[in-house]
C-alpha cells in the first residue's frame, strides 16, 4: 500500500509540474495567464503576452528579465 | 535604484538615452514577488516600489514554479529572449547585461525590437509588414505562412520542388530520389523541397506522392479524369490488396493480388537487399536503395499505367531470411490513393488494415486488483486470453471465445491472487504473445 502512495504521489506531482528549462518557450497558455500588478502600470493585471509582438496589439517584441523574488 | 533597472530603463523617445545600443525600451524588467503580504500587501508593495524597478507583479508561486531551478537558491532570475524562450536563468545573475544587449540586437536587426520604424519604406511597420526588410507595399504572401514571398525562402509550392513554377519531370525525378533516401527524415535534402514533395499533406513522402504528382502533370487529376465518381477523395482508400510471402530456395516471394487496378508499390525491408525481380510488367520502373539500415524499394510508371494484371510479383534475392512482419508495404490506385493490405504468411493473415496480431497493452501495470488488457486480431477466430505465474503455471483465464478482427479489450480481476509477477498470452492456435503484468496489494 506504500508503493502504491508513492506512486500516486510521484504521477500526481510529475503531471502537475510544468517546468521550463533554458531552451523551452512558454508556452501560449501561460503567457495568456494574468497577473495582479502591484506597481508600475497602468493596467491592473500583467500577462506575459504583453510582451510578446505575435500576441499583443502593437506587433512589438521585449526582452524579459525576471527576479523572482520573496523578502526573506 | 536598481543598477540593472536604471541601465535597461529608456523612456520612448526614440533615443538611445543609456548609450546601450537601446533605442526605446524593448527591455522589460520586473520583478515577480512571491510572498506577498510578507509584510505588505501586494498594493503596499506598489506604493513602497522596490528600488525603482518599472514593474512588480504578484507571483502566487506560479512563475517561480515555472522556471524554478532546483539547485537555485531563493530568489532566482529567469531571462526570455522576444520568443519567450527561456535563455537563461543565473544565480547569482552577476553580469546579465551583455547577455540581455545581445538578445535585444538580435530582435532589434530582425525589426521586432525597439524603435518601430519602417526600414524598407514600403509604408507598412512591425507585425503589418510581412517582409519587413524587403520593400513590398502589395504584401503577396502566395502560401498564407506570414512571410511575404519576396523574403520567404520557401513558397510552398506543393509538388513544384525546385519553385520554377512548373510541375513537371524535374520534379517528378527529386521526388523519387527524396523517398529513396529516407524520405521526410532524410538530410540530403532541403527543407523546402521536402515539404513541397509532400503533395498528399500527409507528412510523408512516398510513391503515393510520386503518383499523385505524375497526374498532375499528364492532367489525369481527380478533377480532370473520367471517373464514374466526381467526387473522388484522394485521401480515402480504395480498394484492399492481399501480399502473401512465400519462401523459395533462398528467395522470398510477395505476391500481390489485388480488387482494383494499381500503379505503384513501395517496400520497406530492414538491412541491405536491393537485389529484386518483378515478374513481367516492362513499363513499370523499378528502383531499390540502401539508406539508413534499410532498402527502400519503388515501383511506379511514369505514365502512371496501372500494373499489367491485378496479381503482380516480386521475387527479393536472397531474401528467404527476413523477417516478414518487418517488411513495410505501401500500394497505391492509379489516383494514388493508398489502398488496404492484407498480409498473411501461409495462408495465415497476420495483418488486415490497421490491425496486427498484438497483445498490445496492460493498464494499469502494476495493478491492484484489476488491469485491462488490450490486444489487436487481424482476423476473426477463436482466441484465448490467459494468465500465468512465474512457474507457468495458469492462474485465470481472461477470454477464450470467437472474436472478430480488430481492437479489443477486457478486465483482468485478480483479487483471489497474491502479490507478484504474472504474465499474460495471448493466443490464436497459431500466433502468441506475452506480457509481463505486475500485481501489487
Amino acid at each position: 500500500m506504500k508503493k502504491i502512495s508513492l506512486l500516486i504521489l510521484l504521477t500526481l506531482s510529475i503531471v502537475s509540474a510544468q517546468t521550463y528549462d533554458m531552451g523551452d518557450v512558454i508556452s501560449e497558455d501561460h503567457q495568456n495567464q494574468s497577473f495582479d500588478i502591484c506597481y508600475g502600470d497602468d493596467n491592473s493585471l500583467f500577462q506575459f503576452s504583453e510582451l510578446n509582438g505575435a500576441l499583443n496589439n502593437d506587433g512589438k517584441y521585449w526582452i524579459t528579465f525576471i527576479d523572482m523574488a520573496a523578502t526573506w | 535604484m536598481d543598477a540593472h533597472a536604471d541601465y535597461w530603463m529608456e523612456p520612448e523617445d526614440g533615443e538611445d538615452n543609456n548609450e546601450n545600443g537601446l533605442v526605446d525600451e524593448s527591455v522589460r524588467y520586473m520583478v515577480a514577488l512571491a510572498d506577498i503580504g510578507q509584510p505588505y500587501t501586494c498594493e503596499q508593495w506598489g506604493d513602497a516600489g522596490i528600488n525603482g524597478i518599472p514593474l512588480i507583479v504578484e507571483d502566487p508561486g506560479t512563475i517561480f514554479g515555472w522556471l524554478h531551478d532546483s539547485y537555485n537558491a531563493y530568489p532566482s532570475y529567469a531571462i526570455l529572449d522576444h520568443e519567450m524562450r527561456v535563455v537563461d536563468k543565473p544565480w547569482p545573475y552577476g553580469s546579465t547585461d551583455n547577455l540581455i544587449q545581445s538578445l535585444y540586437e538580435t530582435c532589434e536587426e530582425a525589426g521586432l525590437c525597439g524603435a518601430v520604424s519602417d526600414l524598407d519604406n514600403d509604408g507598412l511597420v512591425g507585425s503589418d509588414d510581412n517582409c519587413p526588410n524587403d520593400y513590398n507595399p502589395n504584401q503577396d504572401d502566395s502560401d498564407d505562412d506570414g512571410l511575404g514571398d519576396l523574403c520567404d525562402e520557401c513558397l510552398n509550392s506543393s509538388g513544384d520542388l525546385n519553385e520554377d513554377g512548373f510541375i513537371n519531370i524535374t520534379d517528378v525525378v527529386v521526388t523519387v530520389n527524396i523517398v529513396l533516401n529516407g524520405g521526410i527524415n532524410s538530410n540530403a535534402f532541403t527543407e523546402c523541397e521536402k515539404s513541397n514533395a509532400d503533395f498528399t499533406g500527409d507528412g510523408i513522402i512516398n510513391v503515393l506522392d510520386i503518383i499523385q504528382v505524375v497526374n498532375v502533370i499528364l492532367g489525369n487529376t481527380a478533377q480532370y479524369c473520367n471517373c464514374n465518381n466526381s467526387n473522388l477523395d484522394l485521401n480515402k482508400i480504395s480498394g484492399s490488396v492481399e501480399a502473401s510471402f512465400i519462401t523459395q530456395s533462398n528467395d522470398l516471394i510477395i505476391n500481390l493480388e489485388s480488387t482494383h487496378s494499381f500503379s505503384g508499390v513501395q517496400f520497406f525491408i530492414p538491412g541491405k537487399n536491393t537485389d529484386i525481380k518483378l515478374l513481367d510488367n516492362s513499363h513499370i520502373n523499378l528502383e531499390a536503395n540502401y539508406f539508413n539500415n534499410t532498402t527502400t524499394v519503388i515501383a511506379y510508371s511514369l505514365l502512371n499505367q496501372a500494373f499489367d494484371s491485378k496479381n503482380v510479383i516480386f521475387t527479393i534475392n536472397n531474401g528467404a531470411h527476413l523477417n516478414i512482419q518487418d517488411i513495410q508495404i505501401i500500394i497505391g490506385d492509379t489516383h494514388g490513393r493508398e489502398m488496404e493490405l492484407i498480409k498473411s504468411n501461409n495462408g495465415t493473415v497476420f495483418q488486415n488494415g490497421p490491425y496486427v496480431f498484438e497483445l498490445s497493452n496492460i493498464y494499469p501495470n502494476p495493478f491492484n486488483p484489476t488491469a485491462e488488457i488490450s490486444f489487436s486480431l487481424a482476423e476473426a477466430g477463436y482466441i484465448t486470453l490467459m494468465a500465468y505465474n512465474t512457474n507457468g503455471q495458469q492462474v485465470g483465464t481472461i477470454f477464450d471465445g470467437y472474436q472478430e478482427n480488430g481492437i479489443h479489450s477486457y478486465s483482468w480481476h485478480a483479487s483471489n491472487l497474491p502479490s507478484g509477477v504474472y504474465y499474460v498470452k495471448l493466443s490464436d492456435g497459431v500466433n502468441q504473445q506475452f506480457k509481463k503484468a505486475i500485481l501489487l496489494k
